[in-house]
């Protein structure tokens, strides 16, 4: 290989790559969706021990239905039935409730620190089983009671041109694409400007700059620097669905990922890759943003002033993609942002995904962010190339306003 | 043959550089001297495209030097800097594969270079781990490694021990016996003095001195007289014509003359009475004739 700008880029890429920092950024948040699956599992199992104990004082059918649904109560039936001994044992504490049961109603009495019953779980069985006397009553017999207790099956479906896909996976899937996108690509962009800021104004700091730029060009550098880093994002973003791919071979018995694959495959194959080339495109955009800011500052101190104005101006299609996450983008205000380059990433998606938007909508804002790309990268390298070797003690602000208005 | 032709550079109301104009032929050393702020500096940038001039063209071998022709430029910056968290060999085969070299012939004469150049550590060590001395001659080594045919050094002296400087001083002189074309900038005139075929002097951007070293020196006049003798003290020899100081020296005594030709009659009066040790008159040192520019008005 001996292409410059490859060469800067494979060089820039390896070195991330080699580095801990890098695939902790990868793996971090899987270990934090992991622990948190892992804490709700284990409060859920926790809770579930604490099954509340109670006495039916009733009718001994009655008494039966519930022992058989005790399960799905979260309860457990005690074996006295006995008014006076229920009496007693709740007294001992050795039962947390007594369920008395009469023709037509039925009255719980509880400790104070008993466990919680749910008590809609409750009267629904409870309901059953006054059906089900009623039924008696009128001379049904149990099979003609039983058919009278099965429900109404529905089934939801959303017909669409190419997929069908279970309808409750899809209205999941589409609320939390909306949001997802937003946060997701807000973290991305936070993370990699950041790291390409870093990687140039190490060079600049260490005064190592010149001695590349000699060996290079400004310009090899510039661009090598972005598809390095854009390679990273590429990189981690490709690590995801090769997780996500396992996942799916090998994780299905686990509730948790069984349920987060549910919603997956609601979404269809060209949505997911859209969606990945959008976000790649757009923290290109931000990270070609990220490059000039930190063309010019002096020392690695100055960072993270010199990020201020991308990370600013990636706050506000969050703040736009959070906001109407909640109707599915269905407002003016989105469907101009979708449009925008720096914006349209946090919105479009969402608006396809809610069918507010249509395919050739989807990829006319894709196409206007790819171009805004290739128009900020040409004019960024100009700005790149003059301001990588000077060293300037005003603000980097100030710098970066005069830098676009000299150009 | 790389020439610089009429180069003008200005920063806003600053003149930086001024109506340069230099020829720099295959196995020749142009020394560049001047105080800090003369345009040393954005003369070498100017070749190596960092800013572009205002005025005048910069060529090799009659053509306009172009992306390709600038990675075959070796340059060691006045302004030292390697990745602190990088290994020697690392970043000196990233910096050769930039020139062009292919990795395996980088990493294969890499330890030549380091035995060479003194470098007191192995390819595989962090260069954080490496005193000043050693990582500016990492940095030579990286300016150097791929052979280059024209050499910008900018202060390659600077901060080195008479001993390191004499080893960058003998590869210099390796470069230019293998026809290189080298130009360098220095404040220490003996090593100007010692490797340099021709002398460029920027004063405030504007050329004041050029030429072959010696000649230079000549054109100021053989003013300087070393002699010892045992007859004539400091008085003595202060009072003869044509002597405007008499300083004493290594045993002997230093004169400064107002002109060449009054060395003819003291060498007369020392000798009068035969043998004396020590009598050479001398063009001034690259250091006076140094001073001289600098503290001249303009």
């Amino acid at each position: 290989m001996t292409n410059p700008t490859l060469l800067v880029a494979k060089h820039t890429y390896l070195t991330r790559l080699k580095k801990k920092s890098f695939w902790w950024m990868v793996f971090s948040p899987i270990i934090l969706i992991a622990a948190a699956a892992l804490l709700g599992y284990g409060i859920a199992h926790f809770s579930s021990q604490q099954e509340a104990k109670i006495a039916v004082v009733g009718p001994s059918s009655s008494r039966q239905i519930l022992a058989n649904a005790a399960d799905q109560l979260d309860l457990k039936i005690s074996n006295i039935s006995d008014d006076q001994a229920a009496k007693t044992a709740l007294k001992a504490n050795k039962i947390d409730g007594i369920l008395t049961l009469d023709s037509n109603q039925g009255t719980l009495v509880t400790q104070p620190k008993a466990p919680k019953i749910d008590k809609d779980k409750l009267q629904a069985v409870l309901g059953k089983i006054a059906l089900i006397t009623r039924a008696k009553d009128y001379g049904l017999d149990n099979q003609q009671a039983q058919t009278l207790l099965s429900p109404f099956a529905l089934k939801t479906e959303v017909q669409n041109q190419k997929s069908q896909a279970n309808a409750d996976n899809v209205e999941a899937a589409k609320s939390i694409i909306a949001v997802a996108v937003t946060i997701i690509v807000l973290v991305i962009v936070s993370t990699y400007a950041s790291l390409i800021g870093n990687e140039i104004a190490n060079e600049k700091s260490s005064r190592i700059m010149e001695t590349l730029l000699a060996a290079s060009s400004a310009q090899a550098q510039y661009f090598g620097k972005l598809l390095g880093v854009t390679a990273l994002l590429a990189s981690q973003l490709v690590a995801y669905v090769v997780l996500g791919a396992a996942a799916n071979l090998f994780g299905k018995k686990i509730e948790v990922i069984n349920q987060g694959l549910s919603y997956l495959s609601a979404l269809t194959p060209a949505f997911i890759l859209y969606t990945l080339i959008f976000v790649i495109v757009a923290t290109a955009l931000y990270l070609v943003l990220a490059a000039i800011a930190a063309s010019l500052v002096n020392d690695i101190s100055q960072v993270s002033q010199a990020m201020v104005p991308v990370t600013t101006l990636a706050m506000m299609p969050y703040i736009v993609g959070l906001a109407s996450a909640s109707n599915g983008g269905n407002n003016l205000l989105v469907r101009i942002f979708a449009y925008i380059p720096f914006m349209s990433q946090s919105t479009m998606p969402s608006l396809l995904a809610n069918q507010y938007a249509n395919w050739w909508q989807a990829i006319l804002s894709l196409l206007i962010s790819v171009l805004a790309l290739l128009a900020l990268g040409w004019f960024g390298q100009k700005l790149y190339a003059k301001n990588v070797l000077s060293y300037s003690d005003e603000n980097v602000l100030k710098q970066l306003m005069r830098s676009f208005k000299r150009n | 043959m790389i020439t610089l032709s009429h180069l003008s550079k200005s920063f806003g109301d600053h003149r930086a550089v001024s109506d340069l104009s230099v020829t720099l032929k295959p196995g020749e050393v142009l020394g560049l001297i001047g105080q800090n702020g003369a345009g040393k500096t954005t003369t070498f940038r100017m070749i190596l495209n960092f800013i572009e001039a205002d005025k005048g063209t910069i060529s090799w071998d009659n053509q306009p030097i172009d992306a390709h022709k600038r990675r075959l430029i070796g340059f060691l910056p006045e302004e030292r800097g390697l990745y602190q968290k990088q290994t020697i060999e690392e970043q000196v085969v990233y910096l050769a594969q930039l020139h062009g070299m292919e990795k395996s012939a980088a990493k294969a004469t890499l330890k030549d270079w380091m035995d060479r150049l003194q470098v007191v550590g192995n390819p595989g060590d962090l260069v954080q781990t490496l005193s000043k001395g050693n990582a500016q001659k990492i940095q030579m080594i990286m300016a150097l490694i791929f052979d280059p045919d024209f050499v910008i050094l900018d202060e390659p002296f600077s901060g080195l021990d008479p001993v390191n400087a004499g080893i960058f001083m003998d590869e210099i002189k390796r470069l230019k016996d293998r026809g290189a074309m080298i130009i360098f900038s220095s404040h220490n005139m003996d090593n100007v003095n010692q490797i340099s075929d021709q002398l460029l002097m920027l004063k405030k951007g504007k050329t004041v001195l050029q030429g072959p070293v010696q000649a230079i020196r000549e054109s100021f006049g053989r003013t300087r007289l070393y002699l010892e003798t045992d007859e004539f003290n400091q008085a003595d020899l202060a009072a003869m014509a044509g002597v405007t100081s008499v300083t004493k020296q290594d045993g002997g005594f230093l004169l400064k003359l107002t002109n060449e030709e009054a060395g003819h009659a003291i060498f007369d009066k020392v000798t009068a009475n035969g043998y004396i040790p020590a009598f050479s008159q001398q063009p001034p040192t690259l250091a006076e004739i140094f001073k001289t520019e600098v503290s001249t008005n303009d």
